[in-house]
């Protein structure tokens, strides 16, 4: 099915703040789009007065509003509202639907531990570090889950050191990675550690690695750092960095300033819990 | 008694001021004093020399007479061509002393009737020009008339609604005008195509070559051969037709005696109506129509500056597939505007339909949105805004809106206009 689907005129006054992607939703399609992609960051409660207030009051569905209330008072779980939801506002195909359902069939049957990781997993990928790290340590505590296989805390470990070396933690990242090198046993991890120890000249491979893998791999890893480094060096961030040294003395002092306001305010939310 | 709901034509020559008499039911003209028994007004303006007072029609004609002022005469072409003029070392643009002319034309149903407040205005014209339109809206703007009151149309529209408003024996087959002025002779022609519904009315309109200065009717001679010319116009446009009515309007048929020969021949079988004021009548019929929730003419209604094609896009709202309307067949082209937002669904084009009225191909105008940033599919909206340039020429514009926060729009802009 292709083609264009009609949007309402409705303007919301209040938008519906979503703190977790730190956004805000304005439309019926962007509810169904939040619902459909974000369902592991919907919390039990997320079905509440003030969500019913938006789509009721400012998104100008008082039937759907009516009908949620209706299942609620039904005792209908929060995932068949969910679909309800999706199917009232036809943003989703039929297809698309029949996606989200099989999504919402495994959220129902994952265990706890499947389910936190996959929302740490999410707040990893959008560089909210810390916010991940404690999640995937609060996953860890729960040893005696019998959802805790080797891969799956493994996995978690590896995240971890991922979101470490985010935060530029790289010991912390060391350590976890070699604890999901114990448990994974894959090479991509020991080139990530090749990596980890590039980037950070104080660390040192640790040595059962180090003789894990034939050095002329590791001699071709660092060229492969090394081609990294100058490719970085000279595209994205670092060549708008470079554009700066050209411009005039204010020009210069001024993008400067505000060049690390947003790294301050970038770091700020990658360190945010 | 209820607020003015006006008509006023505005000709190069002549401007004619008109009202909807609630009582009655029907358009009436207005002369510019109690006095004044012509409705015609001249589209001239003075100014009294040392003062900031302006006289317009016959008043500027009698302030210019007795040296009183400087006088300005064929405003709408002074318009049209951009053009000023100095008075008292001060250069005035066309615009201005039309707008002024405008201002106080549209006081004069007020201090006659006396009421101030006006329900809806509509203003017509030999033929709707842009540039002539937004002056007389930057006029109404100045007087504080609300933009929404405030309609514009053509002699053509005019002259259609002026024939609908009156009994259906007068046009159940054709019916025409003949409108004779300093600006030329214009002949009308109306025609309801039945079998369609909504019903077709259709004008068209031609300016005839055989027009003549009305100079030539201050002699006997030359009423003659006004009359003459008249006469042969009359039989090539009216031969083979059932008309049922004739009208006739225009400066040229104030007085009809010297048109003997013509009128005995559209006298023949038919309705003949001679008068002044027939297009300004028609605007305040407009005028009446454009404030009721539900239009007394349910027709479309075919001439110069009406849409001759529906506009439309193939969407799909609550699940279903339906055609969206962006524009009617029969819509005036200037007022004709409208807009819509749409999430792109697996493509990157836009298709408009455009569905002629009459017997035609229906028409795709296709518009690539490839410059907008790739997204995930469903995650673009557009904002679709389509507007016209002339009766034949549709501009639409597609801004470029993201998707909320998930993905800012760019508010980049793809433009593109065809002719329909």
């Amino acid at each position: 099915m292709s083609g264009l689907m009609l949007c309402s005129d409705i303007k919301v006054k209040n938008p519906y703040p979503v703190a977790e992607l730190g956004i805000s939703l304005h439309s019926a399609e962007e509810l169904c789009y939040y619902i459909y992609n974000y369902v592991f960051l919907l919390e039990s409660d997320f079905i509440n007065e003030h969500l019913l207030y938006f789509i009721g009051t400012e998104l100008a569905l008082p039937r759907l509003e009516e009908k949620i209330r209706k299942w609620i008072a039904d005792q209908s779980d929060m995932a068949q509202i969910l679909y309800m939801i999706l199917q009232d506002i036809h943003y989703y195909s039929e297809s698309e639907l029949a996606v989200f359902k099989t999504q919402l069939e495994w959220m129902r049957r994952a265990a706890p531990s499947e389910r936190a990781k996959k929302k740490a997993d999410y707040l990893l990928q959008n560089r909210r570090y810390a916010a991940a790290i404690q999640m995937y340590d609060s996953i860890l505590q729960g040893e005696g889950d019998p959802g805790m296989t080797r891969e799956f805390s493994g996995a978690i470990q590896h995240n971890k050191g991922v979101a470490y070396a985010g935060l530029f933690e790289s010991e912390k990242a060391l350590e976890c990675l070699e604890k999901a090198y114990e448990s994974l046993e894959r090479e991509e991890i020991l080139k990530e550690i090749f990596m980890l120890c590039q980037l950070d000249e104080g660390l040192e491979v640790p040595e059962a690695m180090a003789l894990a893998v034939p050095a002329e791999r590791q001699y071709k890893w660092k060229e492969e750092f090394a081609t990294l480094c100058k490719h970085l060096r000279y595209s994205g961030r670092a060549k708008a960095v470079e554009e700066l040294w050209e411009k005039d003395s204010i020009r210069r002092n001024a993008g400067v300033k505000e060049l690390l306001t947003r790294w301050k305010q970038e770091y700020r939310e990658m360190a945010k819990v | 008694m209820q607020d003015l709901l006006l008509g006023i034509d505005i000709c190069d020559d002549y401007s004619q001021i008109s009202y909807f008499n609630p009582q009655t039911l029907e358009a009436e003209t207005l002369g510019i004093t109690e006095e004044e028994a012509s409705c015609m007004v001249p589209t001239v303006i003075c100014k009294e020399k040392g003062t900031d007072s302006w006289f317009i029609g016959a008043d500027a004609y009698r302030c210019a007479l007795y040296g009183k002022g400087t006088m300005v005469d064929k405003l709408v072409k002074l318009a049209g061509k951009k053009g000023t003029a100095t008075i008292e070392g001060v250069r005035y643009t066309a615009d201005e002393l039309l707008a002024i002319f405008v201002k106080q034309v549209l006081a004069i149903p007020g201090e006659r009737l006396g009421i101030k407040n006006i329900s809806a205005v509509v203003f017509t014209f030999q033929k709707k020009d842009s540039g002539l339109m937004d002056t007389v809206i930057r006029a109404t703007d100045e007087l504080g008339i609300p933009r929404e009151r405030v309609h514009m149309a053509n002699h053509a529209e005019s002259y259609l609604f002026y024939v609908i408003s009156q009994k259906k024996e007068l046009w159940i087959n054709q019916s025409c005008l003949f409108d004779l002025s300093e600006n030329g002779l214009h002949y009308y022609e109306l025609n309801v195509i039945r079998g369609r519904k909504p019903q077709i009315v259709e004008v068209g309109h031609e300016e005839l070559e055989e027009g003549f200065s009305l100079e030539i009717l201050e002699t006997g001679a030359g009423r003659k051969l006004g009359d003459t010319i008249l006469t042969s116009c009359g039989e090539r446009l009216l031969q083979r037709k059932i008309v049922t009515s004739v009208f006739l309007t225009g400066k040229g048929f104030e007085e009809t005696e010297w048109a003997s020969g013509f009128l005995r021949l559209i006298c023949n079988k038919r309705r003949v109506f001679a008068g002044p004021g027939l297009f300004a009548k028609g605007a305040a019929y407009m005028a009446y129509d454009s404030i009721q929730e539900q239009t007394s003419y349910p027709y479309v209604c075919l001439c110069e500056g009406r849409l001759a094609s529906t506009v439309s896009m193939q969407v799909r709202h609550q699940g279903r597939d339906r055609q969206l309307v962006l524009a009617q067949a029969g819509s005036d082209w200037y007022e004709a505007k409208a807009s819509a937002s749409f999430i792109l669904d697996n493509t990157n084009v836009l298709e408009l339909l455009v569905t002629p009225v009459r017997p035609g191909r229906q028409n795709r105008l296709s518009i690539q949105l490839d410059e907008f940033p790739a997204r995930p599919n469903k995650t673009t909206r557009v904002e679709v805004i389509v507007a016209f340039l002339s009766e034949s020429r549709i501009s639409v514009r597609v801004i470029d809106r993201g998707f909320g926060e998930f993905f800012p729009g760019t508010g980049q802009v793809v433009r593109q206009d065809f002719q329909i």
